[in-house]
């Protein structure tokens, strides 16, 4: 009975077609993305770091969520197993759909701080 | 700081996704199999759907404790693995397959009790410490050897690990990369949660 023995060749070391795809099908839309802003929106070039830098906060802020979720799930279910007659694991807090919505959460987050940076600079301008 | 963090946050996913980085640390948290054999060979609890049907993962585990029972490396195996919120439990359907290939059935046992790695070392010392079975031929997933050897050592086994083929050690694609990367840091945050609350 030998159906699990490994007969596979060994690939990780290889840059994958796959990969080298999606990076490609990425840059394409990024390029494409970039001169339809300059051309047809009149998005100024310089505004573009500024930009690329709110968007890394943004992603600072999400992993924050996910390490606050990821960590208070561990407490809800913790308490729950002390208190409910059910036992549930702990890989539930390990789920996608975490990670997904901290990033929806992140994405909302910055756009309300982003509203009072908003607010506060035409208070300024009065 | 928040840019740092997103920085670090985006280099991190791709170089899990598109590099072998999560392939070579998979390869460094894993652990390489000693079989040497045993007084019993125990498989793991790995998963079961409410319907009854053993998971992939533990389909490839029961077969793979199996072909080491056939092996000679233990003279019988111990199938691990609690019921669900329905249905049979996990042990119970593993018992099922090893008879219908050809594992005589009073050389299979089961356990259902323990629903974590701390409680299956906890149940089978009960078990197995009855038949004076005390070096064990451990299988389960190459990551989660480490934390469970452990767990199995702390109670008084003697372990020789047994992963089963890792489908994900070759991860090539960015998806499969990622699937892989998860696996990692969950067992990463459990290696945490028991370096905090104990092993035993």
């Amino acid at each position: 009975m030998d159906i699990l023995l490994d007969h596979r060749i060994r690939m990780s070391g290889v840059a994958t077609v796959a990969g080298l795809l999606i990076l490609l099908l990425i840059g394409i839309t990024t390029a494409a993305a970039y001169v339809v802003g300059v051309r047809s929106l009149g998005l100024r070039r310089a505004c573009l770091r500024a930009a690329l830098g709110k968007s890394l906060e943004c992603i600072g802020v999400a992993l924050i969520f996910l390490v606050v979720n990821t960590a208070l799930g561990f407490i809800v279910v913790l308490t729950l197993r002390a208190l409910a007659p059910t036992f549930v694991s702990l890989y539930v807090v390990t789920d996608l759909s975490l990670a997904v919505l901290s990033g929806v959460q992140a994405i909302a987050f910055q756009a309300w701080l982003g509203s009072r940076e908003g607010t506060q600079s035409s208070d300024g301008v009065r | 700081m928040l840019r740092v963090l997103g920085g670090a946050t985006l280099g991190a996913f791709f170089a899990s996704a598109f590099t072998p980085a999560s392939n070579a640390l998979n390869r460094r948290l894993s652990l390489q199999p000693d079989l040497r054999g045993g007084d019993a060979i125990v498989v793991l609890g790995s998963g079961i759907h409410r319907d009854g049907l053993l998971s992939e993962r533990s389909i490839t585990h029961a077969l793979h404790g199996i072909e080491l029972w056939k092996r000679g490396l233990a003279p019988f195996i111990l199938f691990s693995g609690p019921a669900g919120s329905m249905g049979p439990s996990e042990a119970i359907v593993r018992r099922a397959l090893a008879e219908q290939l050809g594992v005589p059935p009073e050389r299979v046992l089961v356990d259902s009790s323990g629903r974590t790695t701390r409680g299956e070392a906890r149940s089978l010392r009960r078990v197995l410490f009855l038949r004076d079975a005390r070096r064990v031929v451990l299988v389960t997933d190459a990551r989660h050897l480490r934390r469970a050897r452990e767990a199995f050592v702390r109670v008084g086994f003697d372990v020789a690990p047994a992963p089963p083929p890792d489908v994900l050690a070759d991860a090539a694609s960015p998806q499969a990369r990622l699937q892989l990367s998860r696996r990692i840091v969950e067992e990463m945050l459990a290696w945490i949660y028991y370096w905090i609350t104990g092993f035993g």
